[in-house]
């Protein structure tokens, strides 16, 4: 390849206008008055929300009131935990988890011992996976009303491959063996805030079919502060773009 | 910032460095949706954060760091690899022979494609992409080094500074 080749093919790459009018349209759509909620509403975020490094895992609590890997569980209805007053699991799947006292900050494994992914240490991150589940499927159940069903939690903390939170399978051959179809997936991630300096769980529930999602299927979109509990940005968003549908009302 | 402001200085930035950001995301990406949102994602981040740039390299350097750590999040968001779009690719490529050395260049690894545009592309020395990125300058050389050797990249300044010596050599 020469380097004019190369010149040349970056040249050729352009935005088209619909990318203009979506950046231009940016601060009317971020300064839309908040709806009244204890959540904050996401603004403007769309799937790159999940920019905190990864995909929240998304909490789903199973209809036998069990959570993928062994970790602390919600039937329907169930008032969600505190963080406070959630403890740590005895299940040998599940990465033993400091206190919740908040100023003991031990360096520990954010990561749960069957991902595939590179340990870290984030003494930053106060809030479990399992906790972080908790909340979004809390959230999830303000936002729709619904309970999330039939889901499967993905740990996509891994830059190579995602695996099955808590039993460390991995993802990607029963995704292509179609084994999700009709049900949905929770993609679980976490690490800093590019520019905010933060840590975040990050999740998205979406379809679980094999087949590529298409342009503008729905997924909800949560964020949550590791360290506070608190669900900074929620949305329901598309998988190629943000689709900033007011909250579903509950009336 | 009031809105009538922030729609303004949107729009300037945008037209400074829109197609750049767009461009960059789109070779970490491999296609428009995903690079759309990554530039999108990019200003309102910007938006939501606004701060004051020492001048306007600096800014373009925030710009630019900003979208890399976007892409960067966006790629592990990913469920499986993302095949290129051949209709893309041909678009971009032109004549149907570039279609396979564009699929390359795509196919790099996202540090080694974002090394090659900010250096061959956008200019940057080894120096400034280092502190862009916020790597050492022999991890930024060792990149562009994977990058041209993947791409076979004939370093065509070289080889037409070299002629010129020879040229003026002879005349």
């Amino acid at each position: 390849m020469k380097k004019e080749d190369l010149t040349r093919f970056i040249n050729a790459i352009e935005p088209g206008d619909e990318l203009q009018a979506r950046v231009l349209a940016l601060p009317r759509r971020l300064s839309r008055p908040r709806l009244e909620n204890p959540l904050k509403l996401a603004a403007a975020f769309g799937i790159a929300g999940l920019l905190c490094a990864g995909v929240v895992a998304v909490v789903l609590v199973l209809q036998n009131n069990t959570v993928p890997g062994g970790g602390l569980a919600a039937g329907p209805g169930a008032e969600t935990a505190s963080p406070a007053d959630m403890q740590p699991s005895d299940d040998p799947h599940q990465t033993p988890w400091p206190s919740d006292d908040p100023h003991q900050t031990p360096a520990y494994t954010v990561i749960p011992q069957d991902s595939k992914l590179e340990k870290m240490t984030l003494p930053e991150v106060i809030i479990s996976p399992d906790q972080a589940i908790s909340i979004a499927k809390k959230a999830y159940k303000d936002y729709y009303g619904l309970d999330v069903e039939d889901c499967l939690v993905i740990d996509t903390c891994s830059y190579s491959q995602f695996t099955v939170y808590g039993t460390g399978e991995l993802w990607e051959p029963l995704w292509e063996r179609n084994a999700y179809a009709g049900k949905q997936i929770l993609l679980m991630s976490v690490s800093e805030s590019a520019d905010m300096g933060n840590f975040m769980w990050a999740f998205v529930l979406q379809d679980g079919a094999y087949e590529n999602i298409p342009a503008g299927t729905i997924s909800y979109i949560v964020l949550i502060d590791a360290a506070s509990g608190e669900v900074v940005e929620e949305e329901m968003g598309s998988m190629s773009g943000p689709m900033l549908t007011p909250r579903p009302s509950n009336d | 910032m009031e809105p009538d402001d922030r729609g303004a200085r949107i729009s300037a930035v945008y037209g400074r460095y829109g197609n750049m950001l767009y461009k960059m995301s789109y070779i970490l990406l491999c296609n428009k949706s995903d690079a759309e949102d990554a530039v999108q994602e990019t200003f309102v981040r910007y938006l939501k954060n606004p701060r004051k740039f020492t001048g306007a390299e600096h800014e373009k350097a925030w710009f630019i760091r900003v979208a890399r750590n976007v892409c960067r999040d966006r790629q592990r968001f990913r469920l499986r690899h993302r095949a290129i779009p051949l209709h893309e690719i041909e678009q971009y490529a032109g004549a149907a022979e570039d279609a396979g050395m564009f699929r390359e260049l795509l196919s790099l690894p996202p540090k080694c494609k974002t090394s090659l545009y900010l250096h061959y592309y956008e200019g940057y020395s080894v120096r400034e992409i280092a502190r862009m990125l916020e790597s050492r300058e022999s991890t930024v050389r060792s990149w562009l080094t994977r990058g041209r050797q993947k791409l076979r990249l004939e370093l065509q300044e070289r080889r037409v500074i070299h002629e010129k010596r020879r040229f003026d050599a002879f005349h």
